[in-house]
């Protein structure tokens, strides 16, 4: 009697077990179901482009999936289609937003990089905006390097219920993928230009 | 001549053993090392491929712990239920291996648990496992995560009231378990389960005291949780996990309530924003003190020093509420420094004679030391002289060199009294 008890306690114990990790499971089809169903799509700037030795990848410090500092990143209208980040701690009311702490966002292209850049590029070290626009310089950057035509890189971002995912990139209106091959093939040269994109 | 052929053929025989159960143990050893290097060869491989992995192959690697763990627990609870290092290895890959997927799953699916809530919800999962097997080594996983889970809960419910009802609650099924099998048996895993229950049990009580951020409130839950423990003691050694933090923990607590009444640092005013706070530590304090008196009052007959002993810390645990809501005025604080220095003073004289009268090294240092204690405080808040604070030392450890001396002393003769009248066996007369 007391070992049938057992047994039928076992099996509940593992049912309750195996429930857990089912139900993430289940929450999580749920959630990215509705997310496919309503998300908005929305252009936002990016802010830059990073160049190494032998690399080069896209970043954008609103979204950066390693800063809490704020809870949610709101998108601000500054041109037609096009969007800017803004962080703040207060879940915002009528206005399309991401929360940093959902963790089903996609933040795939925000660790973007690309290795093995061509042979012949020049680069110093790297630059990159901080989080308030401005360049900043590392050891033996050259400033001449740095100055080039304004460069206009946005992402497509889909946007629902504090969720988002990357669509696509774009450097001056050529998807990233293509606009890598194109360095790759020396269509561009990208070693004149300045990946500062700034106010 | 056949004997030294026999002697010869002896010692090779001898070697030939010895060479064999070298072997046999380089073998298992070596064996070890190989499966623990293959085993981190591919826990590196998974942690390197993971991204790669599409989103339904990491799944059902994340899956693989539980279903496992859960596997050789089923085959442990048919065949092998009277064996108890099967059961206590099935429980321990059992209670990894829910841990595991648990947290795999939770990073997995963006979850966001955070680590303390994934400990409470794997302290939840992990306590039927300890009682289908009457398993040991996984309680202190219990303990552990159960304490971190309940700190979790502050932040999910923004609740410190919340936080410490469940340290105390989830500790329950713990000291129940642990109480069902030292009541019943004398092995020495359940004795390991006392000692750990007692250690979580002093954990979550201080956990308990810095979630509601008083001071008072840590001395009085500790204070009330130590005298618990030696009113529950039934052998009076320190050997006993009860015996030995409840007497150190009490005089510990006498001590440094006497310290904070009379350096004016300890004492928090209750005000109303902590009021319910302060009735729960009261109320936790009354429960634990009437339980102790209650389950342990077959150790007060005749033991005249543990009574007074349990008493001067009652006095101590009920001026110490008062003391925090009347400190205000220098008459009041005067009143309850000189309280609890009495109180601390009648534990200390309690313990020492105690210990004097049967030999008890415990009970007499850590009486001394409080004395000690309290003669430092009292001059390094008073004098702060280096010449005076010297003699001090000189004095302490003097009488403490000489209490122990006369006491081993008095030790020596009885031992070798009950030595020489030791029985002779019958061969030997």
């Amino acid at each position: 009697m007391k070992n049938k008890k057992m047994t039928i306690f076992l099996v509940i114990v593992i049912l309750i077990q195996l429930s857990v990790p089912v139900t993430m499971l289940v929450n999580y089809e749920k959630k990215m179901k509705e997310f496919n169903a309503n998300y908005k799509e929305i252009n936002v700037y990016i802010d830059g482009v990073y160049c190494y030795e032998d690399s080069f990848g896209i970043y954008s410090n609103g979204l950066n999936s390693y800063d809490y500092s704020k809870n949610y990143v709101v998108f601000n209208e500054v041109e037609p289609g096009f969007y800017r980040w803004e962080k703040t701690d207060e879940k915002p009311e009528d206005k399309i937003y991401v929360d940093l702490n959902e963790r089903t966002s996609d933040f795939d292209y925000l660790d973007y990089r690309k290795n093995d850049m061509p042979d012949g590029y020049d680069f110093y070290d790297i630059y990159y905006t901080n989080l308030y626009d401005k360049v900043e310089e590392i050891e033996n950057i050259d400033k001449n390097h740095c100055e080039g035509p304004e460069t206009k890189a946005y992402m497509v971002l889909k946007v629902y219920n504090g969720i988002f995912e990357i669509k696509e990139v774009y450097i001056n209106s050529i998807p990233l993928d293509e606009y890598y091959y194109k360095v790759q093939n020396d269509e561009i040269d990208i070693a004149r230009y300045d990946y500062y994109i700034g106010n | 001549m056949l004997n030294l052929i026999e002697n010869e053929t002896y010692e090779n025989e001898n070697k030939n053993n010895k060479t064999e159960k070298t072997n046999k143990a380089l073998t298992t050893v070596f064996s070890v090392l190989g499966s623990l290097l293959l085993g981190i060869g591919v826990t590196f491989l998974l942690v390197g491929m993971w991204d790669r992995f599409p989103l339904t192959g990491r799944m059902i690697i994340s899956f693989l712990p539980m279903l496992i763990g859960q596997g050789i627990a089923v085959f442990t609870f048919l065949k092998k239920r009277e064996n108890t290092v099967w059961c206590e290895g099935a429980s321990i890959l059992w209670t990894i291996g829910v841990s595991a997927t648990v947290g795999m799953f939770s990073y997995l699916f963006g979850i966001h648990l955070g680590v303390l809530n994934c400990l409470l919800i794997d302290a939840l999962l992990t306590l039927p496992i300890i009682f289908i097997f009457n398993a040991t080594i996984p309680l202190a996983f219990y303990y552990s995560a159960a304490i971190a889970g309940s700190l979790g809960i502050t932040s999910m419910f923004s609740s410190n009231l919340w936080s410490a009802a469940s340290l105390i609650l989830l500790m329950i099924p713990g000291y129940l378990f642990t109480y069902k099998n030292t009541h019943s048996e004398k092995k020495t895993r359940f004795e390991y389960c006392k000692w750990i229950s007692v250690v979580a049990a002093i954990v979550s009580a201080v956990a308990c005291g810095f979630v509601f951020e008083c001071e008072s409130i840590i001395l009085l839950l500790s204070g009330a949780l130590f005298l618990c423990l030696f009113c529950l003691d039934k052998k009076e050694s320190w050997a006993s996990p009860f015996y030995l933090f409840g007497v150190a923990g009490s005089g510990l607590i006498s001590v440094l309530s006497t310290f904070g009444t009379m350096v004016n640092e300890y004492w928090d005013v209750w005000n109303k924003e902590i009021i319910s706070e302060g009735i729960f530590a009261i109320v936790v304090t009354v429960a634990l003190i009437i339980f102790g008196f209650i389950k342990g009052s077959e150790s007060f007959e005749g033991n005249k020093a543990k009574t007074a002993f349990c008493v001067a810390s009652v006095i101590g645990l009920t001026v110490n509420p008062i003391a925090s809501a009347l400190y205000k005025t220098p008459a009041m604080s005067m009143v309850i420094a000189l309280s609890f220095f009495t109180v601390t003073v009648v534990q200390a004289i309690t313990l020492i004679v105690k210990g004097a009268q049967e030999r008890k090294y415990f009970s007499l240092n850590i009486g001394l030391a409080m004395a000690i204690s309290l003669l430092f405080f009292a001059l390094n808040s008073y004098y702060s002289d280096p010449l005076i604070m010297g003699i001090a030392f000189m004095v302490s450890g003097t009488v403490l060199f000489i209490a122990n001396y006369f006491i081993t002393k008095k030790h020596k003769p009885e031992m070798v009294l009950k030595e020489n009248t030791q029985e002779v066996p019958d061969d030997e007369k």
